[in-house]
């Protein structure tokens, strides 16, 4: 237990809780009882939602308790992108009690399964599972690694300098330390929230021994927390290497990140396979992995320097604006001596392939074009879940290509397509979050989503090392990652959503305030959210019939829009709690969230009941701080 | 105490409807809940749990009204239903809804309707309790507040 835990003395109070069910009622009743138990606790209906939380601040929940059965989303697939992107345990909840569900649960990496309806009992326990899992994770790192020393904290890795917590900043221990002391001052219940706190330090930080052992030079080594930016380099490797000769060696070295053992990295990756496998179904030795994965770039483009730029997702972030890419893929072509001209690049329009065609040409029928299409329309075959990092983006283009060869994509203004011969077609717009930053895997596949830029405001969170894509597009081309961060102001705009959030490309989307989601545009300083109510698949109703009803009852949130969303938006719910002073903030951040497994879902984004938890005087100073930060919400609507 | 009689209604109506298994324990784990949580709870909750009854039951009703019934969408409802009822505790329409599950997977359309009727019933006879619970409820608070005043 962490020190602090322990001083503390309220343990497990405070326990950070993010509920998801599509249920109202099950959502209210949860809520109260988890209240009961003295945790923290917000809800959501959506699980869109709460993966744009989750992924706004990492650091902002210890455990998530999720329903299987919802509409938006499997809850089995939020389960595995949880435990994937930010690594919290989650507890199914289900009325379904039938063995094989209960144990697709468990396979699926499911701390817990409770069976409605959960009682109290149940809740009281659920810490166990927080606790559990982070002593096991300790307790792995430490028999895995065993090198990694102090000494390295300070190493300014990309994921060092990057600030995905909150205040967390610094990786050095004496920033850390105060840190770590005063959140632990702030925070009433501090315990978890060091605990926390820690848990989202890079695998540097973590070094500082701040953690359950309590002695830094022990060889108790803090579990290797998958920070973005860390992710992002891992991707990156992997990518490098190829996603079939990835192995953990080759990975860990290509990562060069001091303390990361190579356990460490054997274990991310069979997560990491695990999630693409079900993005895309492709397996993981599926022969026609399209060349991005494969380190050497194919003779189509040269991203030479440029390295592995996954364009796609850049742009999809919005991270580059569609000039730059323009100019980018001119960098690109120049370097890589391809000759042919950047055709336009129009988003949703087939790009004149340079070069010979790659693997990915060869899949797919449309022969020279890396036709990125963007589709907006968020018909995404696999589920361009947040998370696509350059494999992913780069296995789901594939079958996107191979199923919908020329879709155009509505596109956000110009999308500037990379000629890789990579057929981008999600029909989200992917925005990338820190993570897919930086996961610029080009290779022969520069598929730029364009991306609404929204939000200029910055994320702490999101700044990774690659953030700052845009601002020097020129840069690009020679540089790695880090010249990718020049998405910067760009990148942050969709920094509530560490993961990257499915944006549908609209046209309306550059960087203004609209931030569009899958297929409608949700303006979010209007609150408006032009989703139809019909395509909530009951959720939306029902959470309009619990507003309404709660209206009735007792809550006096004015729901100017006959969608749930606005009913959402301006009731007075506050993600966090107390972080959220401006709803609109706050509804633009959760309805940045990602387009769950539908992705195509419009503006399932809208904020769902998403309660604040009802006493969070410090939430702000949680991790999540980044909550009160405006820019962190990206899409402010104030571009 | 003004709201005696009150109170003593109310809990001859709750016992009654524990007694016919309208309700069961995890409804006395709501009362629980109100108790530390302060009055309004369970008004909210039940209340909730109509409205949204309410309209899973509409939906149903269309759903099977179709000429070609999409047994899917039917499932879900339903499922849903029986979640939230469970949650509140209303044992019978959760029941009800066990067996509607059971006949929806066999895609037997007239089961499903024989059972949608069933849970109508059910729910409707529900509701005219919670309604006269919450009621009485408020009528009690409204006594109580007085007389504290």
């Amino acid at each position: 237990m962490d020190r602090a835990d322990v001083d503390e003395g309220q343990f497990p109070a405070g326990l950070r809780v993010l509920v998801v069910d599509d249920d109202v009622i099950v959502l209210r009743v949860l809520k109260t009882m988890l209240l009961q138990c003295r945790y923290e606790v917000t809800t959501c209906s959506q699980a869109a939602t709460a993966l744009a939380l989750l992924r706004e601040s990492k650091d902002t929940y210890h455990l998530v308790l999720s329903d299987v059965h919802m509409p938006d989303m499997d809850g089995f697939k939020l389960l595995e992108l949880v435990g994937l992107e930010m690594d919290l345990p989650v507890i199914m909840m289900s009325a379904d009690a039938r063995t094989n569900i209960v144990m697709k649960g468990i396979k699926h990496g499911a701390c817990d399964y409770l069976i409605k309806p959960v009682r109290m009992e149940e809740l009281k326990n659920i810490w166990q599972h927080v606790v559990r899992k982070k002593w096991s994770d300790n307790n792995r790192d430490l028999e895995n690694s065993g090198s990694f020393e102090e000494s390295d904290r300070n190493i300014p890795n990309n994921n060092v300098n990057i600030n995905n917590n909150t205040n967390n900043n610094s990786n050095k221990r004496v920033a850390e330390d105060a840190e770590y002391a005063s959140s632990v001052n702030e925070d009433g219940s501090g315990g978890w929230k060091s605990s926390q706190k820690k848990k989202r330090c890079t695998v540097k930080e973590e070094e500082e021994g701040e953690t359950e052992s309590a002695d830094p030079s022990s060889s108790k080594k803090p579990r290797v927390v998958w920070s973005v930016e860390l992710h992002q380099q891992f991707v990156n490797a992997v990518n490098q290497l190829g996603i079939e000769k990835a192995v953990p060696k080759r990975i860990l070295e290509l990562m060069n990140v001091p303390g990361l053992t190579r356990e460490n990295v054997a274990s991310h990756l069979q997560k990491f396979r695990l999630y693409l496998k079900r993005l895309s179904g492709v397996t993981q030795h599926h022969p026609g992995l399209p060349n991005p994965f494969c380190g050497p770039v194919s003779t189509n483009i040269k991203t030479g320097p440029l390295g592995r730029l996954d364009f796609e997702t850049l742009v999809a972030s919005g991270h580059i604006p569609p000039q730059a890419l323009a100019v980018l893929e001119e960098e690109l072509l120049t370097q890589n001596g391809s000759k042919q001209p950047i055709r336009e690049i129009a988003f949703g329009q087939p790009l004149v392939k340079c070069g010979p065609p790659t693997s990915l040409t060869r899949q797919f029928p449309q022969s020279n074009l890396s036709n990125i299409t963007i589709n907006p329309s968020l018909d995404m075959p696999p589920s361009f879940s947040n998370w696509p990092s350059n494999n992913d983006i780069a296995q789901i283009m594939h079958q996107q290509q191979q199923q919908q060869q020329q879709q155009v994509v509505g596109s956000v203004g110009s999308v500037p397509q990379p000629n890789a011969s990579l057929n981008v077609q999600p029909s989200c717009l992917v925005i990338p979050s820190s993570q897919q930053m930086n996961n610029f895997q080009v290779s022969d596949n520069a598929i730029l989503a364009s991306q609404s830029q929204q939000s200029p405001s910055q994320g702490s969170g999101f700044q990774t090392g690659s953030s700052t894509l845009v601002q020097s597009p020129m840069m690009l081309p020679s540089q790695s990652l880090s010249s990718l961060q020049g998405m910067g102001s760009a990148n942050q705009n969709f920094q509530i959503n560490q993961g990257s959030s499915i944006i549908a490309s609209q046209p309306s989307i550059s960087g203004n305030s609209s931030y569009t989601t899958v297929g409608s545009v949700v303006d979010y300083n209007n609150n408006l959210i032009s989703t139809p109510k019909n395509l909530r698949f009951g959720v939306g109703q029902i959470v309009d019939e619990g507003l309404k009803t709660m209206t009735a009852a007792s809550n006096n949130n004015s729901f100017s829009m006959p969608g749930m969303m606005s009913g959402m938006m301006n009731s007075g719910v506050a993600v966090s709690g107390a972080l959220m002073s401006d709803n609109n903030r706050q509804v633009r951040r959760n309805n940045l969230g990602f387009v769950g497994k539908g992705t195509c879902l419009p503006s399932r984004f809208a904020m769902d009941e998403i309660e604040s938890p009802t006493n969070l005087p410090n939430f702000s100073q949680i991790g999540g701080g980044d909550l009160v930060n405006p820019e962190n919400f990206g899409l402010d609507g104030q571009i | 105490m003004a709201s005696a009689p009150l109170k003593a209604q109310l809990t001859d109506l709750l016992n009654s409807m524990f007694a016919m298994d309208f309700l069961d324990e995890q409804f006395k784990e709501l009362q629980m809940l109100e108790e530390a949580s302060g009055p309004g709870f369970l008004a909210e909750v039940v209340t909730l749990f109509c409205g949204d009854a309410e309209r899973i039951i509409s939906q149903l009703s269309v759903l099977l009204n179709e000429p070609v019934v999409d047994f899917g969408k039917v499932d879900a409802n339903v499922h849903q239903l029986k979640g939230s009822s469970s949650s509140v505790g209303a044992k019978r329409v959760a029941l009800v809804c066990v067996k509607f599950r059971n006949v929806c997977q066999e895609n037997d359309k007239e089961g499903c309707i024989a059972a949608l009727h069933e849970i109508r019933h059910e729910f409707d006879e529900l509701h005219k309790k919670f309604q006269t619970m919450v009621q009485l409820e408020q009528q009690i608070q409204v006594l109580d507040s007085k007389q504290m005043n």
